[in-house]
């Protein structure tokens, strides 16, 4: 069969599929689908290519297809083979030569679906199972994130690689300055807007935060990472506070007029729109020494006659507020509902056990903040020697404090009392609550990788590079998600099952290994795959630039190398007959390979040589026995 | 075995069904023994084996497998039909909710068995009211005749065109499942004139109109619309229910309603049940009767869709109701009970209701139990309240240490 | 079911008409165009062969182009091409 041949055929997987640009797995499903013109029905459990193929309503299949679940392609396909026999038997549909493909991923099919795989492998359904190996579970950023660099923010789509990124330290919970050592394009997609009290970022569901779980009394609380689609309102994320100067804070605050529901009368008061040195002055003094009874509608003070802080009190109020005051000698009133109710919704907690600084203080002009400070000094702190010391019956309102006065560029002692400690406390990062999550339409999207510390800081929020998780397909040494490369582990310590071998031993008709690179071989094996008188299955290794960490156009290269390093070796069990069908022509090196992906790139630094190692002697013993399985001297 | 046609045979529950798909013939079964619905897997293996079905047999090597296999026969426009039980329905579990939600009309007996551990073989109704929500119909048997009745019902409703959605039938397991009974089996040739062809509207093996089966939703996609559009098939198989009751009465002069009432119109008090105990209840209604208390029992037949109407009109002139469950939900109500209160609700005078658990594990329910479910509801009628929402029948008096 | 739009939910949420990934354009994704040069191409159909998107354009046997419309900018037909006949320039929009 030519290549000439092949392109007369009818396309039967369409352009316009959602998979990442470079995606080894559809050029497999091409190829595949190319060596039959008989009329095929497709079955893809839950994976990337169910996903990326059939977003509602666009399905790239032009031929019938049918999705279930994770664990049960074959089972479920089987069963439409079976009801093809019987209602062709029965004479309820037209005599047709259907053939039937299941196109599995490795988790689908080495892991999760193996039983199913089995039982039809056993049963001896006329199927061609093909595995696309990507060897892990796969899985963005949208590219108007703004991303935290050494040289101030820049436009995702300005980051390249080698520029340093901020990223945020998960044992010391720092601020570090790490490489960025890839940009990965991850095309269009459906992109959610994450808000916080002070932050929005945009990213795709999948995407990691790192969440604070609160691991409940006298435990300490630690960080999560969770995708977007598990994060839910109310989820506290690591965020970056302001390291520069903010903006005056814009209140939101409605006037009670009179003739609103049961106000007959109200007194005249100014309330201001934005925040202010004088008004954060007012407030410091109010946190100090300040209450609010919204249904009394009075604000109070409690300051003596003749201290400095009421002079200071009286003058700013009538600055700020233009109201009248009243007062006797242990305290100051005010008489106004409007002044009760906006102290009262600014988040400075009620009671002087209870009260805190909220949030948006934080965000406030450096000045604004300072004055905020002075207030507070002037009410409750006292000066011993040149420093001040502040004392407080809320541990909240000391705790913000400090964080306040650190990030204002006070030094600060410590605290010498402290209720229970939160889950982070540091001058860099805090957690914010999540207000809301929405569909914010497709956008093009990118992600980065980050050396060491897998996370970086896009629109203020601490996110991680996206999820690639360790299948028994994932081979030794290799990173993944969930095999971490750590200090003492230097990623997957276990080596790949040998799925190929394991389909052999069920005695089908064909079993063989393939790759895209080797297009010839591969379309020649799925013919007689589905010219097959039983089950066929063919494990086909499909390099995914995403997870493997390397550039988009290198795949055929990726799958060639694989082939050439005997990593991936191209052969066929035919009727229990094991034929080698490309024997390169040099062995080459498995660091060959292994170099120009990023998910081995640990494996290069001295400490873990061994790995390196190991994995060639593996490899070579596994060709060894290959070459004797299929008598080759 | 001999081909049966249209006579009195004295047979199991599992038998009875067994001879049901025989006269139903589907196209697929796929299916994977669990004791004690191995008979039906076992019996249609025979049939196939003797060639008095043609149907294609797949065993499957696990019951989750036995779903996905039934999905994808009826995804190529097969009529498909299967039977489990308890651990075999729990795996099933996953696709059950595919399988509705994708509408495809399987058929399948579930032999009410208990729900591990501690492992039990026994009868209770744990597998199937776990599998309460999954978008099937669920019928329920109260003997091997009704078992047989409702699986060739079952065709007709769920392939019904308005309807297409699953179908459970339910029945006791060994209490009805091995027990020899009386069964009138229907001749081959009605059953295969009531159930007719199916016809479905689309089919993977229609190569030259390839369609997509099962889609990725998106993130922003149409989920709800779907679940909305499958709340409306379970909608309208009410009326389906009733008129397939309807003909399968013409047929074969059994016609099945969503409840049978025993005894309910002049009573007092009465008892809900499902399955095989109505039968002990009806027995000691009559017991009771001759005593001369108001008694008596109304027997659920379809648990899905529930019918809250028809149940309130029959229930609404009692004093007093005891819902007996042969499930448990702990940390609530059984699950009937919650059910049938919640139904009654809107009824502004109401009976008072009770609920009772009974027969977990297989435990043995008898008259006597049931008599003191009505006695403890004479004694609700005469003081007007309840004072121990509730209580539980046949437990044996051990310590247990909890 | 020729003008079936996705806004007509079809029972059990089944797409009935096959190949409807052809309206979706995937071809805004690139942030590189490949070019292919007509004079060197010696029609060898490996760009086709792997390209990952369909979208290498062949008529009876023979490269005609590039489906901009569907590209995503791998770079993997660059890479591949054995006379080089196929050069990844800058930007997501081929020039003209």
């Amino acid at each position: 069969m030519s290549i000439k041949e092949l392109s007369l055929r009818e396309e039967r997987f369409t352009s316009g599929h959602r998979l990442c640009a470079g995606c080894g797995a559809t050029i497999v499903v091409r190829q595949v689908l190319m060596a039959t013109e008989k009329p095929v029905v497709v079955c893809c459990p839950t994976g990337c290519l169910e996903v990326s193929t059939t977003i509602y309503p666009s399905t790239a299949w032009g031929v019938p297809y049918i999705h279930n679940a994770f664990e049960n392609a074959a089972a479920t396909l089987s069963g439409a083979e079976s009801a093809y026999r019987v209602l062709m038997r029965r004479g309820k549909i037209d005599k047709k030569d259907i053939r039937f493909a299941v196109f599995g991923g490795d988790g689908g099919t080495y892991d999760i679906g193996l039983q199913a795989l089995s039982g039809v492998l056993e049963r001896g359904h006329r199927l061609v199972y093909v595995c696309y190996d990507n060897q892990a579970y796969m899985n963005c950023l949208s590219t108007s994130c703004l991303i935290m660099t050494e040289n101030g923010l820049k436009r995702i789509t300005e980051v390249k690689e080698g520029d340093k990124i901020h990223a945020f330290d998960q044992k010391t919970h720092q601020l570090v300055l790490r490489r960025c050592t890839g940009v990965f394009d991850n095309g269009i997609r459906e992109v959610y807007e994450v808000e916080t009290l002070h932050h929005s970022i945009k990213a795709t569901a999948n995407h990691p935060f790192l969440v604070l779980k609160r691991n409940g009394r006298g435990r300490r609380n630690t960080f999560v990472w969770k995708t977007l689609a598990e994060i839910k309102v109310g989820d506290e994320v690591v965020v970056l506070k302001n390291l520069h100067g903010g903006k005056p804070f814009k209140f939101n605050f409605r006037k009670t007029e009179k003739g609103d529901y049961k106000v007959n009368r109200v007194n005249e008061i100014n309330i201001p729109e934005y925040s202010s040195p004088d008004l954060m002055k007012y407030l410091g003094i109010y946190v100090g020494d300040g209450w609010v009874r919204t249904e009394k509608k009075e604000t109070g003070f409690a300051l003596p006659k003749n201290s400095k802080a009421r002079k200071t009190l009286v003058n700013l109020h009538s600055k700020i507020f233009g109201s009248k005051i009243r007062s006797d000698d242990a305290y100051v009133y005010v008489d106004s509902v409007n002044l009760a109710r906006f102290i009262g919704c600014l988040g400075f907690g009620q009671g002087a056990k209870n009260k805190k600084i909220p949030g948006w203080v934080f965000t406030l002009p450096k000045e604004e903040k300072e004055n905020f400070v002075r207030g507070l000094m002037l009410s409750d702190g006292y000066k011993i020697g040149g420093s001040f010391r502040y004392v407080s019956a809320s541990g909240e309102l000391l705790r913000t404090l400090r964080l306040l006065l650190q990030t204002t560029g006070f030094r600060v002692g410590k605290i010498h009392w402290q209720k229970k400690k939160k889950g982070i406390e540091n001058k860099y990062f805090d957690t914010e609550k999540i207000k809301n999550i929405r569909l914010a339409g497709c956008e093009p999207t990118l992600d980065l990788r980050v050396e060491d510390e897998h996370n970086f800081i896009a629109d203020g929020i601490v996110v991680h590079n996206t999820g690639i998780q360790r299948s028994s397909a994932t081979p030794l040494g290799a990173w993944t998600t969930t095999s971490p490369v750590g200090k003492v582990i230097p990623g997957k310590t276990q080596n790949r099952k040998d799925l190929t071998a394991c389909v052999a031993a069920h005695n089908i008709p064909y079993v063989a290994q393939a790759s895209p690179s080797h297009w010839r071989d591969l379309v020649t094996k799925a013919e007689k795959a589905f010219n097959a008188q039983g089950p066929a299955f063919l494990n086909i290794l499909a390099p995914c630039p995403r997870g493997w960490r390397y550039p988009t156009n290198q795949t055929i290269r990726m799958a060639r190398l694989a082939v050439e390093t005997c990593f991936w070796p191209l052969y066929e069990v035919e009727n229990g007959n094991w034929r080698l069908t490309h024997k390169p022509r040099e062995k080459k090196p498995l660091v060959e390979w292994l170099k120009p992906q990023g998910r081995f790139k640990h494996l290069f630094k001295p400490e873990n040589q061994h790995v390196i190692e190991e994995f060639q002697t593996k490899v070579d013993e596994d060709w060894n026995s290959l070459l004797k399985r299929c008598q080759i001297e | 075995m001999a081909k049966i046609t249209g006579k009195i045979v004295a047979i199991t529950g599992n038998a009875a069904v067994a001879q049901g798909m025989r006269q139903i013939n589907p196209d697929v079964v796929a299916a994977y023994p669990i004791t004690p619905q191995t008979d039906i897997a076992e019996e249609f293996a025979t049939f196939v084996a003797d060639g008095l079905v043609d149907t294609e047999y797949i065993a499957v090597e696990s019951e989750h497998s036995a779903m996905s296999a039934c999905l994808g026969a009826a995804a190529a426009g097969a009529r498909v039909m299967t039977a489990t039980s308890s651990q075999g329905l729990a795996l099933m579990w996953e696709i059950l909710y595919i399988a509705s939600g994708m509408r495809f009309p399987i058929v399948m007996t579930n032999v009410n068995r208990c729900l591990s551990a501690p492992i039990n073989i026994h009868c209770d109704h744990s597998d199937s009211m776990g599998a309460r929500d999954s978008g099937w119909i669920q019928i329920y048997s109260e003997s091997a005749q009704e078992a047989y009745d409702n699986i060739i019902q079952a065709v007709r409703i769920g392939e019904d065109e308005k309807v297409r959605l699953p179908v459970m039938v339910n029945m006791d397991g060994f209490i009805v499942s091995h027990s020899i009974e009386r069964v009138e089996l229907l001749e081959d040739e009605s059953v295969k004139n009531f159930v007719g062809e199916y016809k479905p509207s689309f089919s993977l093996l229609d190569v030259e109109h390839p369609v997509t089966f099962g889609p990725f939703d998106g993130l922003g996609g149409f989920y709800f619309e779907h679940k909305l559009a499958q709340i409306e098939a379970m909608e309208r198989s009410r009326e389906v229910i009733l008129r397939i009751g309807r003909e399968f009465g013409a047929l074969s002069g059994r016609e099945y309603g969503f409840f049978e009432k025993y005894r309910l119109d002049d009573a007092e008090v009465a008892v809900i049940v499902l399955n095989s105990a109505a039968g002990t209840s009806k027995h000691t209604v009559d017991m009771m009767r001759r005593e001369g208390h108001p008694v008596g029992v109304l027997k659920l037949r379809i648990f899905r869709p529930f019918p809250t109407r028809e149940l309130c009109e029959a229930l609404r002139h009692l004093r007093a109701v005891a819902v007996l469950d042969r499930a448990t939900s702990p940390g609530t109500t059984g699950p009937l009970f919650g059910e049938v209160k919640a139904a009654l609700y809107d009824l502004g005078k109401r009976p008072l209701v009770v609920n009772f658990i009974y027969g977990l594990g297989g435990r043995e329910f008898k008259p006597e139990h049931i008599r003191c479910a009505f006695e403890a509801l004479l004694e609700i009628s005469k003081k007007g309240k309840v004072e121990k929402p509730l209580d539980y029948l046949g437990l044996k008096e051990v310590e247990v240490i909890s | 079911m020729k003008e079936w739009r996705a806004e007509k939910l079809m029972p059990g949420a089944l797409i009935p008409l096959g190949g409807t990934a052809r309206w979706y354009k995937t071809g805004s994704w690139r942030s590189e165009h490949p070019v292919w040069n007509e004079e060197t191409c010696k029609q060898c159909l490996i760009c086709w062969i792997y390209c990952p998107d369909g979208a290498i354009k062949v008529k009876e046997g023979k490269v005609i182009g590039i489906d901009y419309d569907y590209c995503k900018g791998c770079g993997i037909c660059e890479v591949e091409c054995p006379p080089e006949a196929i050069k990844m320039a800058e930007g997501g929009e081929p020039d003209g």
